[in-house]
């Protein structure tokens, strides 16, 4: 079968090796990129490609690595983000777990195409045997020349170092990724000025999500055009989703962009457990406000879950059915919130705490009417009014509960 | 460029934000974490303004100005807005008194109780009535707070010296933070734990003191609120009035506002306005200024003994006591010491005193041995004119900056900040030359540790191999080379290696680093100049600075060294130093000693008249026969010159104390009791006709800068063609010997004023900087059998010293560390590297 997936090695033995991923063609694309094209090729390809970002804003990463200044004496970094945070993503793991190469691959023509010669994989804390097997991947490949100096007689050096976080969510947020990076506290930095011009260590950085990374070698062998057939004309290829909750097959599923969310639930992922009903989907990791049973007959793709007032984010897909409590549920995203805020600015910091004390009341049975205003007033205090987007993020999730299932909240309301 | 805000176009010339444009037109946007000295923040988002085409609010003091920007500040959203933030943040902070309805009539119906333990509200608070809190309350007009508030109910930190830290009252906007980290360079503090619980912390939550604090204070003045307080007014109030004045504790004379009530100071602080600081200051500025005023030592009535009983006098009966017993001595048995503290006014009086009237040579004066007159004279007797002055540009304007051998973040915070400033955010590399390592080392791009005493071998060998590299680059381009070079023939890079320790490749690669093209400023203190073999360091420094696009940048010890050194610099450059006159007095030769600054005397054999004119009771007023109280530093009445040669007016904020007065008074005074024709000195100006007319390097001194102050410099000559200066033949840097086996560098002190030694006055100030303190090398105080604490005698040649064990492994294995008073010593020199034997004490 042809390698035309991200999830082609997916749980298969010994894919992680560089072994089998040579077997497979693997680095072709890498020679070919650093052999015959110019780096200004590999820049129209992606472009052409229309590969949106996969961490959650869905940024063009062919218009975010044009962003950065060509020359200049400062040196110039790759980031990549495998922090993977946000609650319900699981998908980055997978790739780092099963296809490390297919990320180092991508991470060298990435580079390659910048002008870069040092690569960071910052992973999350918590992915302490995946870190490994990226470190083991980065040894193989560098005894393999296809890292260190003067990679493959191409004259390019690059050098890849695996870093990992400290369990803070905050830190899958690019600047204070690149902050906890320096070693400093991952605190956001204020935008602009924007990472492309000044990011790690005051120099032009890049911040890609793993996945978007890993689809680059996919572009280069397949070419643009295939690439965007794949999916939609502005949002190419196949997207990553991790489907968890009462779903009879929870796991990673890899649908064209624009595929339908309904099918992605009931039939890919086999329908709900035990005959139970569709309560609601939150489709694209926590800070995505959820949907109801009747909003879900809607494609994944950016633009139409905007439209919804949702979005696609990290593609974390989350099912709760008919014995969830919403009311637990918003607990559930207040506490998150509340415990990940950096401490920053004040809306972040004092409104998500005074949100989880509130809903604590009400989940104790102590809430008093006007609660679930007074908690949307404060949301909206929050949403758009932060220096970074967890302020939102943790905003939007809770407008959208408090919203469209005020009626079941009000429930737990005493007078 | 235009701008809009509120409907007003707005003119702006250069980088602004929208907050800075808005406030110069007075347009006043709320905001908490903004400060003009700091990067925004954007914390508070009490100033987030609408700006068209924006979809989001944007902070106002992070957002920049940009052509035709359109803003709207006040819109009833934003006000809304503002007033919930505000709630926000009131919530996390005790917040009765500030809604409270009676708030307006509290201060006449309510007495202010602050001695609790636990501040819950405004009037309990030190900052009641200077808080920016309670302002923008006001300004954004909130009446009620939404939010049930939380007190943090965490315990209010009290141990560390000068300020306390009630973090119950912090309201997070990390403005100590970041002036930490951005101005002074520290990052003590910084926010620690995250979310609700996101408190100010040092690492490790460690106290200030361990944490590396240098108590500058500038945390305590950003504070918006009474989280951070100075300890010692959190019982005073508000004070009446603010006076401004310069800080007379070391060379460099900073500006600062004294806020006092009735005539006593409250506190000082730096004034935003100071031209040398800035805005900043050094904990002996900010929290020691009135200690140095109202110190329980301080005399203020004149005394003399009668019988062996002090009898408190008037000055009319003193003074002509003093007189009337000089009169009974010869010239030549009488000798007058003065003090570097001293304003320019003191010492000319003195000056006219001692060779106009007594008709003595002996006049002690210790700026001789400060690093200016040092390089001065040194420069003199070569016939080059350097060009002494400088200022900020010159650290400013450098690409490198090599530091030699002195802790200058302790001694010179202020000129340290320059150099950080060009080191932070100018890109220049700094290089350290020292023997231990000091704090601020950490930001050298390179540092050489050598052998304690061997700068001359090792600035002499960078010397000879940039000769060597350079036949005709920049080291050809002053006089006197073919002289250098025969001179550097006689110095073995071998030599030069095994004097200081170093390897020829950590001198080759300096030399590269100080060859690549900029100009370089060389910073050293009195731990070289000083020295008994200063001269040789700075000439060896000297031609190195030809040879690299340098200047020398000499660094001060006290206030007015520079000023009296330019009084004395048309004299013959003849002085008398303190051994002679010390040897003179124990030979009962001099028997009458008028002693206007503190030295160490040999005690056993007072002279025969003692007359002690200081501030402070101390060993040497006990000693005396008559003692003449003077003014203090915010006190006085003078002109400061600082090292730099920036001339300076420091006018009193108080009346003198009691009945104390100017130094140049009672001098002046004294003056016409022994002799009828002088002149009486009503005010300082008086005596500036006569400085002005016989002194022409301070003539810009004129009745208008006396009343208006102003930038005015010393004149200098325009400076001379730089000429090499032959280093003559290697001498030996001193090495341990058996029965001397450590070397023992005496650093710079600073933290005494007029003998009064901070760190015997202050238990806060000897936590932090103990004066008599001596940094052992772990392994070394192990080896002696000693522990922090104990007592350790050190035995040298300069005598013995008595010194407090610290252990500390950045002092190199082998020398012990101290910085002592320089009136400590015989011989009144700032610094000594000597070999010693180390005994344990009692």
């Amino acid at each position: 079968m042809e390698d035309k997936a991200i999830s082609h090695f997916f749980k298969q033995d010994g894919a992680h090796t560089l072994a089998f991923y040579l077997n497979q063609n693997g680095y072709e694309q890498a020679k070919k990129a650093l052999k015959e094209l110019t780096p200004e090729d590999l820049l129209n390809q992606v472009k052409a490609a229309n590969l949106r970002g996969r961490g959650g804003a869905g940024f063009p990463a062919g218009v975010k690595w044009g962003f950065v200044p060509q020359g200049g004496d400062k040196p110039k970094y790759l980031c990549v983000n495998a922090d993977e945070g946000e609650p319900g993503t699981f998908k980055d793991r997978y790739i780092m777990t099963y296809a490390p190469h297919r990320l180092l691959e991508g991470i060298i023509i990435s580079c390659f195409c910048v002008g870069i010669n040092t690569a960071y994989i910052y992973i999350r804390g918590e992915y302490e045997n995946v870190a490994q097997r990226l470190e083991t991947a980065i040894d193989e490949a560098r005894a393999q020349g296809f890292l260190g100096k003067n990679i493959l007689d191409s004259g390019f050096d690059l050098e890849v170092y695996v870093h990992r976080g400290a369990g803070a969510y905050i830190c899958g947020e690019e600047t204070a990724l690149l902050e906890s990076l320096e070693g400093k506290r991952g605190n956001p930095r204020l935008k602009p000025p924007f990472p492309a011009s000044i990011g790690l260590f005051q120099c032009p950085t890049v911040i890609n999500n793993v996945e978007t990374i890993a689809n680059i070698p996919l572009i280069l062998h397949h070419g643009p055009e295939w690439f965007c057939n794949q999916g939609l004309p502005k949002d190419g290829g196949t997207r990553l989703f991790g489907v968890s909750g009462p779903v009879k097959k929870p796991g990673v599923y890899e649908l064209p962009v624009g595929a339908s969310l309904k099918d992605l639930i009931f039939t890919h992922a086999g329908g709900m457990q035990d005959g139970k009903t569709l309560k609601a989907v939150i489709p694209g990791g926590m800070s995505a406000p959820i949907l109801k049973p009747d909003e879900i007959d809607i494609t994944l793709d950016g633009d139409s879950l905007m439209e919804a007032k949702s979005m696609l984010g990290s593609g974390a897909v989350i099912v709760i059915d008919e014995d969830a409590s919403m009311l637990e549920v918003l607990r559930i995203v207040a506490e998150f919130y509340s415990h990940e805020s950096c401490g920053q600015c004040t809306p972040c910091r004092v409104g998500n705490p005074w949100i989880r004390k509130t809903v604590k009341r009400m989940a104790e049975g102590k809430g008093r009417r006007g609660d679930i205003e007074n908690i949307r007033r404060v949301a909206n205090n929050i949403l758009g009014k932060t220096l970074c987007p967890l302020g939102d993020a943790a905003a939007l999730p809770i407008l959208a509960l408090t919203e469209k299932f005020k009626e079941e909240l009000e429930t737990s309301l005493s007078d | 460029m235009k701008i809009i805000i509120d409907g007003k176009t707005i003119e702006i010339e250069g980088k602004k934000t929208v907050l800075e444009a808005a406030r110069e037109n007075g347009i006043s946007i709320p905001s908490l974490c903004d400060h003009p000295r700091l990067i925004p923040f954007s914390g508070c988002r009490l100033c987030l303004v609408q700006v068209k085409g924006s979809r989001r609010y944007l902070p106002a003091c992070s957002t920049e100005c940009g052509e035709g920007l359109e803003v709207k500040t006040r819109t009833p959203q934003l006000v809304r807005l503002r007033k919930q933030i505000l709630e926000l943040i009131l919530s996390e902070h005790p917040n009765a008194c500030l809604i409270c309805t009676e708030k307006v009539n509290c201060d006449d119906h309510k007495s202010t109780i602050r001695k609790v333990g636990e501040v819950t509200g405004c009037v309990l608070c030190p900052n009641n009535g200077r808080c920016q809190l309670q302002d923008i309350v006001t300004e954004i007009g909130l009446e009620s707070v939404g939010h049930p508030s939380v007190y943090r109910e965490l315990e209010v930190r009290r141990s560390d010296p000068f300020f306390d830290r009630n973090y119950n009252l912090c309201i997070l906007c990390g403005r100590c933070v970041r002036i930490c980290r951005e101005v002074r360079g520290l990052s003590t503090l910084t926010f620690i734990q995250r979310g609700p619980n996101t408190v100010v912390g040092t690492a490790m939550d460690e106290s200030l003191l361990r944490a590396g604090c240098q108590f500058c204070g500038a945390c305590v003045d950003v504070c918006p609120t009474g989280a951070l307080t100075e300890k010692s007014m959190k019982y005073e109030g508000l004070p009446e009035q603010t006076d401004q004045t310069i800080c007379t504790l070391c060379s460099l004379g900073c500006l600062m506002d004294v806020h006092t009530r009735g005539n006593r100071i409250l506190y000082s602080q730096p004034a935003a306005n100071g031209p040398v600081n800035d805005g900043q200051a050094c904990v002996k500025g900010r929290f020691f200024l009135k200690e140095v005023v109202h110190n329980p030592k301080r005399i203020t009535r004149p005394m003399v003994r009668e019988n062996q009983e002090w009898v408190e006098k008037g000055w009319e009966e003193t003074l002509a006591f003093v007189a009337r017993k000089l009169k009974t001595f010869k010239s030549g048995e009488m000798a007058l010491v003065e003090s570097s503290q001293a304003s320019c006014e003191e010492g000319f009086v003195l000056r006219s005193l001692a060779g106009g009237i007594l008709k003595t040579g002996n006049l002690i004066r210790p700026h001789v041995q400060a690093p200016v007159s040092v390089y001065q004279r040194m420069m003199d007797r070569a016939g080059i004119q350097p060009g002494l002055n400088y200022d900020a540009a010159a650290i400013d304007g450098a690409e490198t900056i090599v530091v030699l051998g002195t802790d200058i973040a302790a001694t010179q915070p202020i000129i340290w900040l320059q150099v950080l400033d060009a080191v932070k955010y100018k890109r220049a590399e700094l290089i350290v030359i020292a023997s231990p390592e000091f704090s601020f080392s950490r930001y050298a791009g390179t540092w050489l540790r050598h052998f304690p005493g061997s700068e001359t071998p090792v600035l002499t060998g960078i010397s000879k191999l940039i000769l060597e590299r350079e036949e005709e680059g920049r080291a050809g381009r002053a006089a006197g080379r073919a002289a250098l070079a025969a001179d550097l023939e006689g110095w073995s890079l071998k030599d030069v290696e095994k004097d200081t320790g170093l390897t020829l490749e950590a001198i080759h690669k300096l030399t590269e680093k100080l060859s690549s093209p900029g100009p370089v400023a060389y910073l050293f203190g009195a731990e070289t100049a000083s020295r008994p073999d200063g001269e040789a360091v700075l000439t060896a420094l000297w031609n190195l600075s030809l040879q690299t696009e340098g200047r020398l940048i000499p660094l001060g010890m006290e206030s007015n060294e520079r000023g009296l050194m330019e009084l004395d610099r048309d004299g013959d450059g003849k002085w008398t130093a303190l051994e002679e006159i010390q040897q003179t007095i124990k030979d009962r030769k001099i028997k009458a000693l008028y002693a206007a600054g503190p030295i160490k005397l040999p005690l056993k054999a007072k002279p025969q008249f003692l007359v002690v004119q200081t501030p402070y009771w101390d060993e040497m007023a006990e000693a005396a026969d008559v003692v003449l109280p003077t003014v203090s530093s915010a006190e006085e009445d003078g002109t400061f010159v600082n090292t730099g040669g920036r001339i300076q007016r420091c006018t009193p904020v108080l009346e003198p104390l009691g009945d104390t007065r100017p130094g140049w008074w009672i001098l002046n005074q004294l003056s016409r009791k022994l002799k009828s024709q002088v002149t009486e000195y009503k005010r300082t100006s008086d005596i500036w006709k006569e400085i002005r007319k016989e002194v022409d390097a301070l003539s810009g001194v004129t009745a208008a800068f006396l009343k208006e102050g102003g930038d005015l410099f010393v004149k200098e000559s325009p400076a001379g063609e730089p000429a090499y200066i032959p280093p003559g033949q290697p001498g030996k840097p001193p090495r341990p010997t058996k029965q001397r086996p450590f070397l023992w560098l005496n650093l710079a002190n600073l933290d005494s004023y007029r003998g009064l030694v901070f760190s015997r006055e202050d238990k806060g100030f000897r936590l932090f900087r103990d004066e008599s303190r001596a940094l052992l090398h772990p392994e070394d105080a192990s080896t002696l059998e000693l522990k922090v604490g104990d007592e350790v005698i050190l035995e040298s040649a300069a005598g013995n010293f008595s010194c407090r064990v610290r252990l500390d492994d950045r002092v190199a294995p082998g020398s012990v560390v101290t910085a002592l008073a320089p009136f400590r010593f015989a011989d009144n020199r700032a610094s000594h590297v000597l070999t010693v034997k180390l005994k344990r004490g009692s």
